[in-house]
């Protein structure tokens, strides 16, 4: 009786998932012939309409990244293609494309360039998705475990220094790779970045147009968001400077919103 | 060998540099001072300067000599300089006469000639006027005083010396006179003096009006230069350099700079010190003629440019196709105004999105205003055909020859293919073209179904690492188990007595099947067993020992029916008569019963 439930509710499991799948697959395909027809709207509202299901796909944020800049809003754009780069940090069209909105934008702002030994060790950090690193970080502890268990069975009174050696290697590969994902689930969470929407927008020194005007930021900008506070938040340009703006006119660069 | 090239390759150079040099004489004359008393003496000194100057030997003074040689001196002095690990030699010869006006009036001392080698060089004229008074300078006499003051400290009561303007000032040179309307004029500010300077800053700076003004070259230290200016030597600083071009036309006047000089007066005695004083001192404002431009044969595509120019186009195009773009340079090179005229323009054309043209001033050198104006559009394909880029008309002024000079370029054909890409849409500010003829790329026509869930997120991973830290605990326990098996013989006897009584008891179930007699013996020796094993005494030991150890166990209350039982065993064991199946399957009855009894405790 039990095993005959489970099956059915397996088999109607399956079945709703193939058909979200195709489902999925049938907008994506719509999507992508709007696009090439030049229907950017449509294009947008399709590839918008799988965000909506929770995937974590960077290529679906960049598909809609560009359909916003052939829709002229460069701040969505930017937005998107930042999302896309958060997602995978690897996605090279992703990265060029931001490049080239940037250049387009009023406010003068370009990707940092960094040494060869950062851009190596961020190649490494990047290759790891968040859940593969939690996956290896699983592997090692249950190394570690595996090793305890053998020698607790069969290491009694006999030489421990090979499986001491052992476990504090896996000990060591384990702490490293625990600590990436937890870097990567922590920045996978956190909306650390923002991008404006709008033409131009006014920073003020605090969260109310009463307070006085710091400086004056236009689409695409891309800034740290420190805190937000009602219908202002407040933000950090790259060049250090940091004041209140609406956060209506925000695009918050995060996975999870 | 080596050595030896070395030597003769630098002896060949030196020999090579000494006959260059012959050519490279110079002869300068000047006076200390233009303005004498009838009674004063000056001296005048003729200078020559070149590789050669010491073989001079002696200077012709002008046959008409309207003053009195009273001394007459000669010095030779050489110098080595070292520019660039280039060694340049200097020698300097001067021929120093002191001369004694005759009459009051105003005399020329005519040029001064030296031929040498077949070359004959000359100095310029020097204005001289005497008057009836000293000049305002110490007479000779007076000023070996003031240079001695050793000799007569506390005499000394001549007279302050004169820091005069004429000693410092400030001269604008132009390097022409009359100009074009627009046609920059160069003008060079040069401070001259002989005095001593501590300090020097500009003043007022002077108001160009009238003027559109292009900074040149601005002196940031102070360095000075020998020079003979009038006939007399001054030490010789260039300002600042500009360029000039007049607005309107007629006549202007270059105004003059202002600067503010401390000059430092020398001691007057031994108690003296050295004193400064500020003055002001500034250039004389010079007149400039601006010549209209014609009017007549003015072509529509003037827009201002004044000079000499020439005109290029570029343009980078390989199989074009919708969507791609493509640059189209202009270069304006030449000397002239570039930063005063207007770009020609590339008139849009249709089908195809312009973005705001690049225009780059260079100076290649700014103080003669030559250089390159590179204006660089990007332009993007929207639809397939065949185009053409219009040619570009551009004209100048040339004021050397007076004309209007329009150069044009050639038109260029376009083939634009059918593309993948769209051309960018209008509407976004073009702030600046630095990633050139980029697009966005295409979109991803597949993506894999990630869920947007972290495994960090998932109860299932972490339910993973509590389960192997639960295997940590039952390893650990399972071998202190076994631990306790290998060590202790009297646990493990209990702990593995159960195993041996349902092996016995097998057997019995199996014997009892096919009614055999065995299953007594097996039963018994199970039961015996079990109770040995759980009891921890020798398995050899007698019932009567097993019923006494069992009375102090354990198994005390059901010792009875484990006497009864082993009774029936006994009878069955030892009646030589077969036992029907009937009865060994009631006995298994008892058996259970009783076994059932045993694992109860």
């Amino acid at each position: 009786m039990k095993i005959k439930f489970f099956a059915i509710m397996i088999l109607i499991g399956l079945t709703f998932a193939i058909s979200a799948n195709s489902l999925t697959e049938t907008t994506f395909s719509d999507g992508i012939k709007n696009y090439q027809n030049k229907n950017y709207k449509l294009a947008l509202k399709d590839f918008k309409k799988i965000e909506n299901t929770g995937l974590n796909d960077d290529k679906i944020f960049y598909n809609i990244g560009n359909c916003y800049f052939r829709l002229g809003k460069l701040g969505r754009a930017i937005q998107y293609y930042k999302i896309a780069l958060k997602a995978n940090p690897n996605n090279k069209k992703a990265r060029k494309d931001l490049e080239y909105a940037l250049t387009l934008t009023k406010d003068k702002q370009r990707i940092e360039n960094k040494s060869m030994a950062e851009k190596t060790i961020l190649r490494i950090y990047n290759y790891f998705s968040p859940n593969l690193s939690a996956i290896i970080s699983l592997l090692f502890f249950l190394g570690i475990i595996l090793t305890l268990n053998i020698m607790i069975l069969n290491f009694k009174g006999r030489e421990k220094t090979v499986p001491i050696f052992i476990m504090i290697i896996l000990i060591i590969f384990f702490i490293v790779f625990s600590m990436i994902s937890y870097l990567k689930w922590k920045n996978f969470h956190n909306i650390t970045e923002g991008v404006l929407l709008t033409s131009t927008e006014a920073g003020y020194s605090g969260p109310s147009e009463d307070f006085t005007r710091v400086f004056t930021i236009h689409e695409g900008m891309i800034f740290k968001i420190e805190k937000s506070d009602g219908d202002w938040c407040q933000i950090q340009l790259n060049n250090g400077l940091g004041g209140w703006i609406r956060n209506e006119a925000i695009g918050k660069i995060g996975l999870t919103e | 060998m080596k050595t030896m090239n070395y030597k003769k390759i630098i002896i060949t150079i030196s020999l090579l540099m000494t006959i260059f040099s012959v050519s490279a004489l110079s002869i300068q004359s000047y006076v200390d001072v233009t303005k004498v008393g009838i009674n004063d003496t000056f001296t005048l000194t003729i200078e020559i300067s070149g590789k050669n100057a010491s073989k001079v030997d002696e200077v012709k003074l002008p046959n008409k000599l309207d003053f009195d040689v009273i001394g007459q001196t000669s010095s030779s002095s050489s110098s080595i300089t070292i520019v660039n690990g280039k060694m340049e030699r200097k020698t300097t010869k001067s021929f120093i006469y002191t001369l004694q006006p005759q009459k009051i009036g105003t005399f020329i001392i005519a040029p001064i000639s030296l031929t040498f080698k077949g070359k004959t060089i000359t100095t310029s004229p020097i204005k001289m006027v005497v008057t009836k008074n000293s000049g305002n300078r110490p007479s000779h006499q007076n000023r070996q005083q003031q240079n001695q003051f050793f000799a007569d400290p506390f005499t000394s009561n001549q007279p302050r010396q004169n820091i005069s303007k004429n000693n410092t000032f400030v001269i604008a040179k132009l390097n022409k006179n009359t100009v074009f309307e627009g046609e920059p004029v160069i003008v060079s500010y040069y401070l001259l003096t002989k005095d001593r300077l501590l300090n020097l800053s500009f003043g007022k700076s002077p108001d160009y009006k009238g003027f559109w003004k292009e900074n040149l070259y601005t002196a940031d230290k102070v360095s000075f230069q020998r020079t003979n200016y009038k006939g007399q030597i001054y030490k010789q600083m260039l300002l600042t350099k500009i360029a000039l071009s007049a607005n309107n036309s007629g006549k202007l006047f270059i105004p003059s700079l202002e600067m503010n000089v401390q000059v430092s007066v020398p001691a007057r005695s031994f108690f003296d010190f050295d004193s400064s004083r500020q003055i002001t001192v500034r250039s004389k404002k010079i007149p400039l003629t601006v010549l209209p431009l014609p009017t007549k044969n003015q072509p529509v595509s003037f827009t201002g440019a004044i000079g000499q120019f020439t005109l290029e186009d570029s343009l980078n195009v390989s199989g074009l196709k919708v969507g791609d773009s493509f640059t189209y340079t202009l270069k304006i090179k030449g000397k002239g105004n570039f930063n005063q005229f207007v770009a020609p323009q590339l008139k849009k054309m249709v089908h195809f999105h312009f973005l705001d043209p690049e225009t780059k001033t260079g100076f290649f050198d700014k103080t003669n205003m030559s250089g390159i104006k590179r204006i660089k559009y990007l332009v993007i394909a929207e639809e397939e055909g065949n185009y053409q880029i219009p040619k570009i008309e551009f004209s100048f002024f040339n004021p050397q020859i007076k004309k209007y000079i329009t150069l044009s370029t050639k038109p260029h054909n376009l083939e634009i293919k059918a593309g993948k890409k769209s051309f960018i849409p209008n509407g976004f500010v073009q702030s600046n073209v630095s990633s050139e003829g980029a697009d966005i790329g295409f979109i991803y026509t597949t993506i894999s179904k990630k869920p947007k869930q972290l495994l960090f997120d998932k109860f299932v991973y972490w339910l993973i690492y509590l389960f192997s830290i639960l295997s940590l605990i039952g390893a650990y326990y399972y071998s202190k188990e076994k631990n306790k098996l290998l060590n202790n013989t009297e646990y493990r006897r209990i702990k593995n007595a159960s195993k041996i009584l349902k092996k016995y008891l097998k057997e019995a179930e199996e014997y009892s099947k096919n009614g055999d007699k065995k299953f007594y013996s097996s039963s018994q020796v199970g039961i015996s067993n079990y109770i040995t094993d759980k009891l921890n005494i020798s398995r050899g030991s007698t019932t009567s020992e097993i019923y006494d150890k069992i009375k102090s166990g354990k198994f005390a209350n059901i010792l009875d029916d484990i006497k009864e039982y082993f009774e029936i065993c006994d009878r069955a064991r030892f009646t030589p008569e077969e036992i029907s199946k009937e009865k060994i399957q009631s006995d298994e009855e008892k058996l259970r019963s009783l076994i059932s009894k045993i694992q109860q405790i």
